[in-house]
C-alpha cells in the first residue's frame, strides 16, 4: 500500500468535518487528511475513526459534552446504486458502546453537498430546536412547537417550514424522552440500533437539516458511469429478486421451518402463526406497493395498507422481517393487524422494533413467570403490546422501565432474570435463533456494537452449502471474522448488503469503485486490511469506553438450555468460549480479546489520547 | 419423467421459488434408493416450468439459489442423493433481514 503525503483529497471526499457545538452554536470545519479517509473510507469506519480523534469513548452518552456524528462516503453522490447512505455514529446509551446506525436517501446526498464529508453534534440548545447546515453556516432555531410530534409528521411540517431543497433526519417522541432505543428517522427510514435518537433528544435537537451546493468531482468519472451502468445490471438479477418481490420478510416461514424463528423471548425457534405474518400471506389479503431509497435500483420497501381504521390517504405500513418477528413472534402476537400498527406506531415514535419487542418479549416472560407485577402484559396480546409501545415511547408509567431496555429491566426486577434477558451488551438480539444458527451467534457475542446481524452477517455462514448450524465447527471464528470484515466494508462504503450477493469479490470490485471516486491506487488486499483496521477501532473505541472480556458472551439461556422445540439447538457452554477465543486469536488479539498496542500501530490506529 | 415407483420426495418451497412455482409444495416419486438433485429438478422442471425458468439451470440450481435436506443440511451439488421420506426445501440463498 503506498499512501501519499498527508494532503487534502483531491477526488471523492471534501477532506473535512464540520464540528458544531449547539450549547454555544457555533462551527468549525476541521480538516480530515487523506490518509485517513483511505484508512477509513467513510461511514462506520470514518465515524469511528472521528469518535476516537474527538475523545468520545469517555463520555457518557447522554452528557452534552457527548459527539454524535452523521458520516457520508466517499460513493455518496456517486451512480452506484444504493450509495445514497449515511452512518450515525455515537456511543450507544443502551450499550454503553461503539454505536453506528445506517439509513439511507437524500439525506446522505444532501448532507454530503454542505461540503463535509461528516457532521458532527455536541452540546446541549437550551430549548428544543432544530438544527439548520446550509453549506457552513449554521444555525440553531427555537422548535418547542415541533416537540412531541412523531417522525413522520414532523418531516413533513419541516418541509412546509423550511422548503423542498433541506434534507431533514428528525427524531420523535421517544427520542426527546430519550428512550435507550431511540431512532432517528430519514423519510421513512431509520438509523433504528442503539439508540442515536436519544443522543440527539440529549441535546434538544428535534431534526438536523441539511442544504448543499458542493459537489465533489470524481476521478475517473466516464469509467464509473460505465461501471455503475454494469452494476445496476446485476442488481436486477436473481440475488436481489427475494428483496424485490418480497422484501426482508421473506426470512419469516424459513427461518419457522428451520426452527431459527425467535420466539416468545428465545423460548422457542417456531411460531404456529408465522403463516399469518408471512409476506406470502399479507400480500394476498392487503394491498402492497413497493418503494425504494434514492438513487437504488433494488427497491426492496414493501409498503403494506391500509388498516381498516386508517384514512384513505394512509401512506401504509413499511414491513420488514426484523419488525415482523420482534413485534409478531417474539411477544406471540400473530394476529397480522395487531403487528402492522405496531410496526408502523414504533416507527412513528422513532423506536427500533428489535429493542422494543425484544424488551417487551422479556418484560412478558417476567411477567409470566411471576417476577414481575404487570398482569395485563402477556404474550400473544396484541392489545397490550401496543400499548406497551405506546407507553415506552412516552416513558408513562411502566413505559418508563421499559424504556431502558432488556438488560436494565433484568437489573431492576432482579430474580437474576438476566439469564434470559435477549441482549448482548444491552442491544436486543434480532430474529436469528443463536442455538440453530450458531455462527450467527458467535458473530452476536463478539459484535462491537453488540448483538447485530448487521455487522456481523454470520447467517450467511450457517445457511449455506455444507453449513452445520447446529454446531461450532473449527472454522466458525474464520468464517465469523470473514462476514464481520465484508459488512464493515459494506457499511463504510456505504453500500447496501443486499447488493452483496451480486459481488464475485467484494474487495476487488469496491476497489475498483474507490478508484474510480477518489482516484486512489487501492486494490482488494488493502480493502482487507481496511476491513481489519475498522473492526479493530470500534473494538479499541469499547476498550477505552470500559469493555471487559466477559461482555463477549450470549446471555445464560442460550448456553445451558436446548431450544424447547428443536433439541439439535443446543450450545456447549466450553465450546462456545472456545470459539470466543478462537475468534480473537483470528483477529491477531489477545485470547480474552484485549488489543496489543503494537498491532493499533501497524494498523495506524491512533492509541494516544486525543487532542480534538 | 425419470423417476418413477410410489414413493415420494416431499419439496418445500420458500421465498422466490413458492412465488414462481405458485404452491407452496410440490412432490416427486422415486425409487426406494432416492433421486439425485439433478433429477429432482428435472422432475420439477415438468411440473412446473416458470419455478425451472427462475431457478435451475441444465439440471442444476442457479446461483443465488439453494436446496436444503430436512432442513439440516444445504447442498447445490447435482449428484447429492435425497431418499424418500426425507423434505427437499428449495430457498434463496440470501438469508439476510
Amino acid at each position: 500500500m503506498t499512501i501519499g503525503e498527508a494532503t487534502r483529497p483531491r477526488h471523492g471526499n471534501h477532506g473535512c468535518y464540520l464540528r458544531i457545538d449547539v450549547t454555544c452554536q457555533t462551527s468549525e470545519s476541521e480538516q480530515i487528511d487523506q490518509l485517513a479517509l483511505r484508512r477509513f473510507l467513510g461511514g462506520s469506519g470514518l465515524g469511528t475513526y472521528l469518535l476516537l480523534r474527538e475523545g468520545a469513548a469517555e463520555v457518557a452518552p447522554l452528557a452534552p459534552e457527548a459527539v454524535l456524528a452523521f458520516v457520508f462516503s466517499p460513493l455518496v453522490g456517486s451512480p452506484l446504486t444504493t450509495s445514497a447512505k449515511f452512518a450515525v455514529v455515537s456511543k450507544s446509551p443502551l450499550t454503553g458502546r461503539l454505536n453506528d446506525s445506517l439509513a439511507s436517501s437524500r439525506f446522505a446526498l444532501e448532507g454530503k453537498k454542505t461540503g463535509h464529508d461528516a457532521i458532527l453534534l455536541r452540546g446541549k440548545a437550551a430549548q428544543p430546536s432544530v438544527l439548520l447546515v446550509d453549506d457552513d453556516q449554521v444555525s440553531v432555531e427555537p422548535a418547542e412547537d415541533l416537540w412531541g410530534l412523531s417522525c413522520p409528521d414532523v418531516e413533513r411540517l419541516l418541509k412546509e417550514r423550511y422548503g423542498p431543497d433541506y434534507q431533514a433526519a428528525v427524531i420523535g417522541p421517544a427520542g426527546e424522552q430519550q428512550v435507550r432505543y431511540a431512532t432517528i428517522s430519514h423519510d421513512g427510514r431509520h438509523a433504528g440500533r442503539g439508540g442515536s435518537g436519544a443522543v440527539l433528544g440529549s441535546k434538544n435537537i428535534k431534526a438536523v437539516l441539511v442544504r448543499g451546493s458542493r459537489r465533489v468531482t470524481w476521478s475517473q468519472p466516464e469509467e464509473l458511469v460505465e461501471l455503475a451502468k454494469e452494476l445496476s445490471k446485476k442488481s436486477f438479477g436473481p440475488a436481489t429478486a427475494k428483496y424485490r418481490e418480497l422484501g426482508t420478510a421473506a426470512n419469516m416461514l424459513l427461518l419457522n421451518r428451520l426452527k431459527a424463528l425467535p420466539t416468545r423471548n428465545f423460548q422457542q425457534g417456531s411460531f404456529e402463526q408465522a403463516v399469518e405474518l408471512s409476506p406470502e400471506k399479507l400480500s394476498v389479503t392487503r394491498t402492497k406497493t413497493r418503494s425504494s431509497c434514492a438513487a437504488c435500483t433494488i427497491g426492496c420497501e414493501h409498503i403494506y395498507g391500509p388498516l381498516d381504521d386508517d384514512s384513505k390517504d394512509s401512506a401504509g405500513t413499511r414491513l420488514e422481517y426484523e419488525n415482523l418477528f420482534a413485534l409478531g413472534s417474539l411477544c406471540g402476537v400473530g394476529e397480522s393487524d395487531d403487528v402492522l400498527r405496531a410496526s408502523r406506531r414504533c416507527d412513528e415514535l422513532g423506536l427500533d422494533t428489535i429493542s422494543a419487542g425484544g424488551t417487551i418479549a422479556f418484560a412478558m416472560e417476567c411477567v409470566e413467570r411471576g417476577y414481575w407485577d404487570v398482569p395485563w402484559l402477556q404474550f400473544g396480546d396484541g392489545k397490550a403490546l401496543l400499548q406497551a409501545i405506546e407507553w415506552i415511547g412516552k416513558r408513562h408509567d411502566v413505559g418508563d422501565m421499559l424504556a431502558e431496555g432488556s438488560r436494565c429491566l433484568a437489573e431492576k426486577i432482579g430474580h437474576n432474570t438476566i439469564q434470559f434477558a435477549p441482549q448482548v451488551k444491552g442491544l436486543e438480539i434480532p430474529g436469528y435463533e443463536p442455538r440453530a444458527l450458531q455462527t450467527m451467534g458467535l458473530g452476536f457475542a463478539v459484535a462491537a456494537r453488540g448483538a447485530d446481524h448487521n455487522r456481523s452477517s454470520a447467517y450467511e455462514v450457517d445457511i449455506a452449502e455444507g453449513a452445520q448450524r447446529h454446531d461450532l465447527p473449527p472454522t466458525a471464528a474464520a468464517q465469523a471474522v470473514e462476514t464481520e470484515n465484508r459488512a464493515a466494508i459494506m457499511d463504510s462504503l456505504i453500500l447496501c448488503k443486499f447488493l452483496r450477493g451480486v459481488f464475485g469479490d467484494l474487495y476487488g470490485e469496491a476497489a475498483e469503485m474507490l478508484q474510480q471516486v477518489t482516484g486512489w491506487d487501492v486494490d482488494g488486499k488493502e480493502l482487507e486490511e481496511t476491513a481489519q483496521r475498522i473492526v479493530t477501532a470500534k473494538k479499541w473505541f469499547n476498550i477505552r469506553a470500559g469493555w471487559k472480556p466477559a461482555e463477549d458472551t450470549l446471555p445464560a439461556r442460550f448456553l445451558d438450555e436446548p431450544l424447547a422445540d428443536d433439541q439439535q439447538a443446543q450450545m456447549s457452554k466450553t465450546d462456545f468460549q472456545q470459539a470466543v477465543r478462537a475468534y480473537n486469536q483470528c483477529r491477531g488479539w489477545s485470547d480474552d480479546g484485549w488489543i496489543q498496542t503494537d498491532q493499533l500501530d501497524q494498523l495506524g490506529i491512533d492509541h494516544q489520547q486525543p487532542t480534538g | 419423467m425419470l423417476i418413477t415407483g410410489s414413493m415420494n420426495i416431499r419439496v418445500e418451497l420458500y421465498g422466490i421459488p413458492r412465488q414462481r412455482a405458485g404452491t407452496e409444495l410440490l412432490h416427486v416419486a422415486t425409487e426406494s434408493e432416492g433421486a439425485s438433485l439433478s433429477q429432482i429438478l428435472t422432475d420439477l422442471t415438468r411440473q412446473s416450468p416458470d419455478l425451472a425458468n427462475a431457478c435451475f439451470d441444465q439440471g442444476s440450481l442457479r446461483s443465488g439459489y439453494l436446496a436444503s435436506i430436512d432442513g439440516e443440511t444445504f447442498v447445490t451439488d447435482p449428484q447429492t442423493i435425497v431418499l424418500p421420506g426425507q423434505s427437499l426445501l428449495l430457498l434463496s440463498a440470501d438469508a439476510g433481514g
